[in-house]
């Protein structure tokens, strides 16, 4: 056994058409019926969205689970390039400050400042991204959380205070005024962001990528730069993980600095496991289903949920680590195959 | 000068708790090639039996610790039972699973109610509040701390020892480098790998029964810990002992420095482990470029 373990990650699938259709046939009835059931149910459950689950609890436990799913998104997609970072929680809450900074000084519409919210994050990302050119598996994990932890007891703790004395609020516009406006700003910044990432894996830069992950002394004699293409895919993670936190900011309001502790991010990266590593979907599935549920259940089953969600996310987490190891994805792969008939 | 003593001191104490910590930690991973994340939530869990059996059951000191090490050591068994078994050969998978243990054994902690009621519990040890002045400096040292300083001493002799002279440790090594060829030879790598997971969590036990009296027996600040702890693993390349030792002391002289004498910089105490990484990076990376220009003329020649 090698004496360093890098994280096996799970192979993100690119090019997958299905081996159902072939260039110049027409697919057959089963598996276009099923995509065009399972579009209409997707698209339904985008545009109803919360509206499903009043009987649950508030929108906001929907909206708080669209924003942990795109930070679990932010942690897998560095399984691209076989990396862990448990800084995420901290580029995180460096959204929400930087989003809290733009309403405080400029008057910029909200869209800009989303956008510049993004753009702030990649000096922090390239920080990182100079740690993760010279180190690898555990080693970088380690790296990203004592930068996580810097960051939360030197910088979150001065800028948003501790429980007792909050400052470094975020003020929603009137155009997210409510939770519903909510809901389609965040679903429809994450659709757009899965989108981006799917048309990515896609691209001649992904198929890169999948490369580089294989073998960096190939991918390196090829002459493509490692470096660059790591860069990229740090300060992509980055920015997805600035924007949920700028998100989380509008969703919340005004934030404790212990909730961007570096304990958190491995909290998130148990959901990233349990989703499926490398997997966007699997990230969106797992990031929705642990952010959004124990949310529903604090509101149904205040007095008894409230003790036990650290025990709910553990037990979760470790069964579908130590049962299914391809996490949410892979169950859902199998599903999906199934449906469409596929051996 | 008393003042510069009283950072060694505060140092020593405080980079024993790291190392401490550290070292169980780069034992499971430098047989295994696991990162136990779960280390300070096994040690954590651990603490709260032992005073479980000592504060609310009224029971002997030596036996509430024993029956904490000995409930880390269930684990142990079982976490080997139940999830390196089932993921044989993927130190990935196995290193996710016990970040899923770390939060699951969070959680157990909180469901007790009265177990983190009060934030400021201790776990009684014997030698609780007895002190003794250090010559030349104004500082008070516990007993509980110097048990944890000689402790730490012998500890980490002790396992480096063990991982190079004894039957079992070598096995352990043979193990981690080649289950299969260890098995060849005779070595059963289930038995070792058992034996080790007992011990490694069984570490994370003792750790926090040497440590929670000094400190607090808190939830958070033992996690808090156990990330400083990590860093100082790191620093010790996650393989040597002694350079964990060695890290650990030096972290929590720095962290003492920074409180003694940059009284100004109060912020600067917590970038200190990722300036550390960094240093060591850039130590790391000095040392592979003499390494590589040592090698060039016989890669000439050779060429």
């Amino acid at each position: 056994m090698s004496t360093t373990a890098e994280f096996q990650i799970q192979e993100p699938v690119v090019g997958d058409a299905g081996p159902t259709t072939r260039p110049g046939r027409m697919a057959p009835a089963r598996p276009l019926a099923a995509r065009g059931v399972g579009a209409f149910l997707l698209a339904t459950f985008v545009l109803m969205g919360p509206k499903l689950f009043t009987w649950a609890g508030p929108p906001a436990a929907y909206d708080f689970g669209l924003t942990v799913a795109m930070l679990v998104v932010a942690v897998s997609v560095l399984a691209w390039i076989g990396e862990i970072s448990l800084a995420v929680v901290a580029q995180m809450g460096l959204g929400m400050v930087a989003l809290s900074w733009f309403q405080d000084h400029t008057s910029f519409p909200l869209a800009v400042s989303l956008v510049l919210v993004t753009l702030s994050s990649i000096p922090t990302s390239l920080i990182l991204g100079v740690f993760c050119l010279r180190l690898r598996g555990v080693n970088f994990v380690i790296a990203s959380l004592a930068f996580a932890g810097m960051t939360q007891k030197a910088f979150f703790q001065k800028v948003l205070g501790a429980a007792t004395s909050l400052h470094g609020r975020v003020s929603r516009p009137a155009i997210v005024r409510s939770d519903g406006a909510l809901y389609y700003l965040i679903v429809f910044s994450l659709i757009a962001v899965v989108a981006g990432l799917y048309l990515l894996q896609r691209s001649r830069v992904g198929t890169a990528l999948a490369s580089l992950r294989d073998s960096e002394t190939a991918f390196w004699t090829l002459g493509y730069s490692p470096a660059a293409y790591k860069l990229f895919v740090v300060c992509l993670s980055g920015a997805i993980a600035t924007l949920a936190g700028a998100y989380y900011g509008l969703l919340q309001g005004t934030v404790p600095s212990f909730y961007f502790n570096p304990g958190l991010a491995i909290v998130y990266f148990g959901f990233a496991v349990a989703g499926g590593m490398g997997s966007i979907g699997g990230a969106v599935g797992g990031g929705l289903f642990f952010g959004a549920l124990p949310k529903y259940l604090e509101v149904l089953w205040p007095s008894i949920y409230n003790k036990f969600d650290f025990l709910f996310y553990g037990l979760v987490a470790l069964l579908i680590i130590v049962w299914v190891p391809g996490g949410l994805a892979g169950v859902g792969r199998r599903f999906w195959h199934r449906v469409e008939g596929r051996p | 000068m008393s003042k510069l003593l009283q950072v060694l001191v505060i140092g020593v104490i405080a980079g024993s708790i790291y190392g401490f910590i550290a070292m169980g930690m780069v034992l499971v991973y430098r047989t295994t090639g696991v990162l136990n994340v779960a280390h300070g939530g096994i040690g954590i869990l651990s603490g709260y039996v032992a005073h479980e059996l000592i504060h609310f059951r009224h029971q002997p000191y030596y036996e509430g610790v024993a029956g904490g090490v000995a409930v880390a050591c269930l684990l142990g068994l079982l976490f080997e039972l139940v999830v390196v078994r089932r993921l044989p050969g993927r130190p990935d998978l196995q290193t996710a699973a016990t970040l899923g243990l770390y939060t699951l054994l969070l959680g157990v902690v909180v469901t007790v109610p009265w177990w983190t009621t009060n934030a400021f519990q201790v776990l009684p040890s014997p030698l609780l509040n007895k002190t003794f002045r250090v010559p030349g400096t104004p500082e008070s040292v516990t007993y509980d701390q110097v048990v944890l300083i000689v402790a730490l001493a012998l500890f980490s002799a002790g396992l480096y020892w063990m991982l190079r002279r004894t039957r079992i440790g070598l096995a352990m090594r043979a193990v981690s480098d080649s289950s299969a060829a260890a098995g060849l030879m005779g070595i059963r790598p289930e038995t070792v790998s058992r034996v080790l997971w007992i011990v490694g969590f069984g570490l994370s036990g003792l750790t926090t029964m040497l440590v929670a009296p000094i400190t607090l027996l808190d939830a958070n600040a033992l996690s808090l810990l156990t990330l400083k702890a990590l860093t100082v693993a790191f620093l010790g390349g996650l393989v040597s002992l002694p350079l964990t030792v060695a890290g650990g002391l030096i972290l929590g002289t720095l962290e003492a420095f920074n409180d003694l004498y940059l009284v100004h910089l109060p912020d600067l105490k917590y970038a200190w482990p990722f300036i550390l990484m960094v240093v060591a990076l850039l130590w790391r990376a000095a040392e592979k470029r003499r390494s590589v220009r040592d090698d060039a003329p016989v890669v000439a020649a050779a060429a």
